[in-house]
């Protein structure tokens, strides 16, 4: 799985700190995600696209992995 | 008849009278029982006097009697046994740091209480207890995180309980010397810490699988929707996506929340974003 998470995080001059607070989860969580060592699980992933208003699909993508 | 105590392992039994509380008790219980089988009596000679019926009331008092007279044998006997068996497997004790409660006649249980979790000590009576000069002890635990969170909505969950005590005082006393040694002298950030034990985890299991069952609420999908309308059947889509077809009923009925990875497969089958597959609800 791909991901823009830290992309759209940084054009919108956020930390990870206020990130993870806007979206209810702890900054370890969005350190993980933003480095593929986690997938978030669905309501998070929606969370966060709803967070930057932009579709999930721009944010996270399928590779050949999953 | 003493409480047994051994002087080695510290272990006490409960006072007998606590066989007298619980057969009181029944009396009362008994008597109530009975007051409703007689007015069942009259119940039913009020009903067969309005059918015309040739009903023996003569016949019908001595059953009754014979009824009201085996309910009240059966329910104090029955009450005397269980309590003395009660008693004789009712037992606690004192160790360097824990208190072990063990009681039960058919399902046996021990409770192990450490002293640093223990946050009161309640002594009661009730009338019955007064008349018989015994006592209640009731110790009321708030250590792990579970229980922190039900102690601030006001209920302390008490975790220990000890019927028949004839001289709480000793207990008291001691409990509170051994609760102190384990609790004094510790900063408060610390103590957390040094106390933190299996039931923490335990707690930490618990929270975690409440949090997956409220998952579900904050979800709302539209799968069954879209599959209608694209006029396949859930074993169709189940082999579509490559999972079994209870997972599409769990995920249909919204009692499964998915992994974004099967989210996206379903979004992607269905060629439609997965907004539109999956709402957050709020």
């Amino acid at each position: 799985m791909k991901n823009r998470v830290r992309e759209y995080r940084e054009n919108f001059h956020l930390s990870q700190q206020e990130l993870a607070e806007a979206v209810g989860v702890s900054r370890q969580m969005i350190s993980y995600i933003e480095n593929g060592t986690k997938k978030p699980n669905l309501i998070l992933a929606l969370k966060i696209a709803k967070f930057f208003d932009i579709p999930v699909s721009q944010l996270f993508e399928l590779d050949v992995s999953d | 008849m003493k409480p047994t105590t051994s002087e080695h392992e510290d272990i006490h039994g409960i006072d007998p009278a606590f066989v007298k509380h619980e057969v009181i008790g029944s009396i009362i219980g008994t008597l109530l029982v009975d007051l409703i089988i007689y007015g069942i009596g009259w119940l039913i000679i009020l009903i067969a006097r309005d059918e015309n019926s040739n009903l023996n009331e003569g016949l019908l008092w001595i059953v009754i009697f014979w009824v009201m007279i085996g309910v009240t044998v059966l329910i104090i006997g029955l009450t005397l046994i269980f309590s003395v068996l009660y008693v004789k497997a009712f037992s606690y004790e004192f160790t360097d740091k824990f208190i072990i409660i063990r009681y039960g006649v058919l399902t046996k249980t021990k409770t192990t209480i450490p002293y640093s979790r223990i946050q009161n000590v309640a002594i009661y009576q009730n009338i019955r207890d007064r008349i018989l000069k015994i006592y209640k002890i009731k110790i009321e635990t708030a250590g792990s995180s579970a229980a922190a969170a039900s102690a601030q909505k006001g209920s302390i969950r008490p975790e220990g309980y000890i019927p028949g005590v004839r001289n709480p005082s000793i207990i008291e006393e001691k409990m509170n010397q051994l609760v102190h040694k384990y609790t004094q002298n510790i900063p408060k950030s610390v103590s957390s810490n040094v106390f933190s034990d299996n039931n923490v985890v335990f707690d930490e299991f618990i929270a975690y699988f409440l949090s997956k069952m409220r998952e579900k609420d904050q979800i709302r999908t539209k799968i069954r929707l879209l599959r209608e309308k694209e006029g396949i059947t859930i074993p169709q889509l189940a082999d579509k996506i490559g999972v079994s077809e209870s997972t599409i009923q769990y995920l249909e009925s919204g009692e499964y929340v998915p992994s974004l990875t099967l989210a996206m497969k379903i979004a992607h089958t269905f060629k439609v974003p997965i907004e539109e597959l999956f709402e957050l609800t709020d």
